[in-house]
């Protein structure tokens, strides 16, 4: 079965990694530092200090954590979302994270991903993360497969 | 490779056959009288003329790319070779023969290495108007040579040049022998007649002119009159042709090489080499637009290589490609390589048969033919044509016939080549400017350089060449667009080739003389190689990836997203007041306390009717992403009728659409084509039925702190950015909301701490790159 499109063939081995011993003021600033960069996978996987993945991050999710349930009203959210700085990542995990091992095949990537729907899904290998397999990349997977020459012809609307 | 098929014996002799053996008859009856000549315009007997259409004919039709390519004796190259050997004192015709062999056999190593380094491209840079002009010139250097022969008088060998071979025939014009001059132009009068009427066409004139002037000749006993009135023939120029084919012969500087004489002819052999291959190579091309044959120069150039090193050892002369002969051949039904071989075994037939008869061809009827046939080699319609092609071919044309006429031959054909080179030069090392001007439709109206109306925002759009020779001036006359007004420039640079390091350099140059005057600088249209190469010189980072816009296969869609990102800046600029470099995709500029969805948003977006079948989103989003080099996706967003923003389609909805209906159990069981098939049953799902369509919205000035709590309350990857009638006028992705929020954090840290110290605010609150 070797043909097939595997997890490993559309990793992104060049993450990010921040322990859940750091505070998520270090995820952010983490964060921004991969932004500055539109190639790099703009996630940080978290790690416990064994090295063993714990969860992940993206931007998306790091607001989640930062602005909570919305308890607050729009003045005081930054004020919130201040102190949440401090916190250690561990502390705030996001649950659910979709987990995909190198050599499961493409529909079980796209299966996996869209329960959360994150630009990037976390390829494990013995509880070590070694790669992001990024939404871009799975897509055109399957866009190559299915897509033949007759279905090309679309125009932007714009 | 070419894309000969190659058909089996069988089918060989079924179907071509008797084809390629009648049209390599044809080709012989015509080929053998001009094969005689074309040996005397090398200044050697006929036989020698016959051998190479015989042995070089063979070897390159089998070695070489084209399938009809006849390769053999020719006027311009004989010309040539003459010319080489005039002036180097040489007292026989063996001796003059053995420099020819040795020539031919040093041209051949020089083309056989030109194939094998697979340097067939470089024909191509030769333009058509060196070989209409160095072919029309040797024409008439070959007809005011034979003039002597039709007249019968003796000009010695000191002339070597047109106006002196000239100049010499008319001094002697008085010693006109008038039998020779009778044969010499009865046998012109019946080559052409056959040219003159369309139904003669294959009528093979140049046989019959020699053959009649010759039987009559002989008949009245001309060969035999007092010298001074004698018509001079073959055989008294090469006493007893021998009708064998026992030829085989290594050249004596082969045997006892001469080094002094292989330096002294080196250029000789280099102009030879040149000139068959350029004769070669733009025959063969012709041949192939009918044929729709796909030529090999490399193997073109190595055919015509070991040709010319067989024939060496052959008693050959150096030949080429015949372009009359090869036309005969294609135009007889000529269908594979065989025909060539056909003509040649039918040209070694006639010479077993006719030798003895041959002796007594008269020289006055070849010099005749031969004067008809350099009368053709000024192709009035070809130089005319050539003529009205523009400036450079007139410089080609008139630098090539006029050197050929007053230089020796082979810095004819180098000053041809060079002249070539020059105007490719002067044609392609230079980038063309224009500048774009947007229309309120969106497209474009290109105008002249320097021509459109001042405006913040410049485009311009550069094409053609920018390597070294070309980028020297070019951002000096970029410079001179810019006025007081000028914020942002675009340079579109689709249509540029060539860049090289000195055009990178000039790049740079340029984007710094815009930093330098607070001018941002856009870049739209890079393609791959384009790409590669400003990542290579770090002009990329320098730019900054988000100005810079790749290459679609939609005219001008990077150029209307780079004036999108413009038109952006040019906002972001009014607002700042002339701060250099504005960033508006992320935060990092003014009041953090104050940051808005307007100052956070991307103005660049795709949309999409929201009434396409998910097969045309799954089109639309691929081909989107292959010109983008990120990982991190872009939202398309889809509208209404009304042009209001209707929902977001992300990868992922269109995934799981496609997935619909699938049984999980079954993933791995499923071969690659299963899977395509399965994704391809839902293709045709509208994509109103699966865009998320709940999606909040917010107008530009909402706060970063209502956009946090949307993009978390409503799990949104993107928050759509709209005006009053839901239009989208951009939208904020995750990474942008979390810069906006570091950027607010840092700014209300800065100023909890009363502003004295930033690193120690940035310290307390955001991420400290605020």
């Amino acid at each position: 079965m070797g043909e097939h499109i595997l997890a490993r063939d559309l990793m992104r081995t060049d993450f990010e990694t921040i322990t859940t011993d750091q505070t998520l003021g270090d995820a952010m600033a983490a964060l921004r530092a991969t932004q500055r960069e539109d190639r790099r996978p703009s996630a940080l996987m978290v790690v416990g200090e064994d090295g063993i993945f714990q969860g992940m991050l993206t931007a998306r999710l790091l607001i989640r954590v930062l602005v909570g349930k919305g308890e607050v009203d729009d003045s005081a959210l930054l004020h919130v979302a201040q102190e949440r700085l401090q916190e250690r990542v561990g502390d705030c995990l996001v649950d659910g994270i979709p987990v995909v091992a190198p050599s499961d095949r493409l529909l079980t990537l796209i299966r996996r991903g869209a329960a959360q729907r994150l630009d990037f899904v976390a390829v494990v290998d013995e509880g070590r993360p070694v790669g992001f397999a990024p939404i871009t990349a799975i897509f055109q997977a399957v866009a190559q497969m299915a897509l033949t020459p007759d279905d090309e012809g679309v125009r932007f609307d714009r | 490779m070419t894309n000969e098929s190659r058909p089996t014996l069988a089918q060989y002799l079924r179907g071509s056959l008797r084809a390629d053996f009648v049209a390599g008859l044809t080709v012989a009856v015509m080929g053998v009288p001009q094969a005689m000549a074309y040996a005397m315009i090398a200044g050697l007997p006929p036989v020698y003329g016959i051998y190479t259409a015989i042995v070089t004919c063979t070897v390159a039709a089998l070695l070489g790319s084209s399938r009809h390519l006849v390769t053999g004796p020719t006027n311009g190259l004989c010309i040539v070779l003459s010319s080489l050997t005039m002036n180097m004192g040489i007292t026989s015709v063996d001796q003059a023969l053995e420099i020819i062999l040795l020539l031919s056999l040093m041209s051949g190593c020089i083309q056989l290495a030109f194939g094998l380094l697979r340097l067939g491209s470089i024909v191509r840079y030769v333009a058509n108007s060196v070989v209409i002009g160095f072919t029309a010139g040797a024409g008439i250097l070959i007809a005011a040579k034979q003039l002597r022969g039709v007249l019968g008088i003796d000009i010695g060998t000191d002339a070597r040049r047109t106006y002196e071979v000239l100049i010499a025939t008319f001094e002697r014009i008085g010693e006109t022998n008038p039998y020779a001059l009778a044969v010499g132009v009865l046998t012109a009068v019946l080559v052409v007649l056959p040219k003159m009427h369309k139904r003669l066409a294959r009528v093979p004139g140049a046989l019959i002119g020699v053959a009649t002037a010759g039987a009559l000749s002989y008949w009245l006993g001309w060969h035999s009159l007092d010298p001074g009135l004698k018509v001079e023939i073959v055989k008294d120029i090469e006493p007893g042709i021998v009708g064998s084919l026992d030829i085989f012969h290594v050249p004596e500087y082969v045997k006892n090489p001469n080094f002094g004489l292989t330096q002294d002819l080196f250029a000789g052999a280099f102009a030879v080499s040149i000139l068959s291959l350029i004769e070669a190579t733009s025959i063969s091309r012709i041949v192939a637009r009918s044929s729709r044959q796909k030529l090999d120069f490399n193997r073109e150039f190595i055919g015509q290589g070991v040709s010319k090193i067989v024939g060496s050892f052959f008693l050959c002369f150096a030949g080429s490609g015949s372009f009359t002969r090869t036309a005969v051949n294609y135009q007889s039904g000529g269908r594979t390589r065989m025909a060539a071989v056909f003509s040649a075994a039918w040209t070694a037939l006639a010479l077993l048969l006719l030798a003895p008869v041959a002796e007594f061809i008269p020289q006055p009827a070849l010099a005749g033919m031969i004067i008809v046939i350099a009368y053709s080699m000024v192709d009035k319609q070809r130089i005319k044509l050539s003529w009205q092609s523009g400036r450079n071919s007139q410089i080609v044309l008139a630098g090539t016939m006029g050197a050929t006429l007053i230089l020796p031959l082979e810095w004819a054909i180098y000053i041809g080549v060079m002249l070539s080179f020059v105007v490719i030069l002067r044609a392609t090392g230079r980038t063309d400017l224009t500048q774009l001007v947007p229309r309120p439709d969106g497209d474009f109206d290109e105008v002249p350089f320097n021509r459109a109306a001042p405006s913040p925002i410049l485009t311009v759009n550069m094409s053609g060449d920018i390597y070294f020779a070309a980028a020297e001036d070019l951002d000096s006359e970029l410079v001179r667009l810019l006025t007081p007004q000028t914020r942002v420039v675009v340079l579109r640079m689709k249509r540029l080739r060539a860049a090289g390091s000195t055009a990178m350099a000039m790049l740079e140059h340029f984007w710094q003389l815009l930093g330098e005057r607070r001018i941002y600088l856009i870049v739209c249209g890079i393609e791959r190689d384009l790409e590669t190469l400003m990542g290579s010189t770090g002009l990329l980072r320098k730019i900054g990836e988000e100005n810079i816009f790749y290459a679609d296969n939609k005219l001008f869609q990077s150029t209307r997203l780079a004036m999108a990102r413009a038109q952006a800046v040019q906002r972001s600029y009014q607002q700042a007041h002339a701060q250099f470099a504005p960033q508006v995709d992320a935060a990092g500029e003014g009041d953090g306390s104050e940051v808005r969805g307007g100052e956070l948003m991307t103005t660049r977006f795709p949309l999409f009717g929201s009434e396409h079948q998910t097969r045309e989103a799954v089109w639309l989003l691929s081909e989107a992403q292959k010109f983008k080099h990120t990982v991190n996706p872009e939202p398309l967003f889809l509208q209404d009728r009304n042009g209001a923003l209707y929902g977001e389609l992300s990868r992922w909805h269109v995934l799981q659409a496609l997935l619909e209906g699938s049984d999980p159990n079954q993933d791995d069981a499923m071969s690659d084509e299963e899977v395509a098939e399965m994704l391809r049953r839902n293709f045709t799902r509208r994509i109103n039925h699966i865009a998320r369509t709940d999606i909040v919205h917010h107008l530009p000035d909402s706060e970063i702190a209502t956009l946090l709590r949307t993009s978390a309350l409503n799990d949104q990857a993107v928050v759509p950015i709209c005006d009053e009638a839901r239009r989208l006028k951009g939208y904020c992705i995750s990474n942008a909301l979390l810069a906006g929020l570091d950027q607010s954090l840092t700014a209300m840290a800065e100023e909890a701490s009363g502003g004295d110290d930033p690193a120690q605010a940035a310290q307390h609150g955001g991420s400290s790159d605020g």
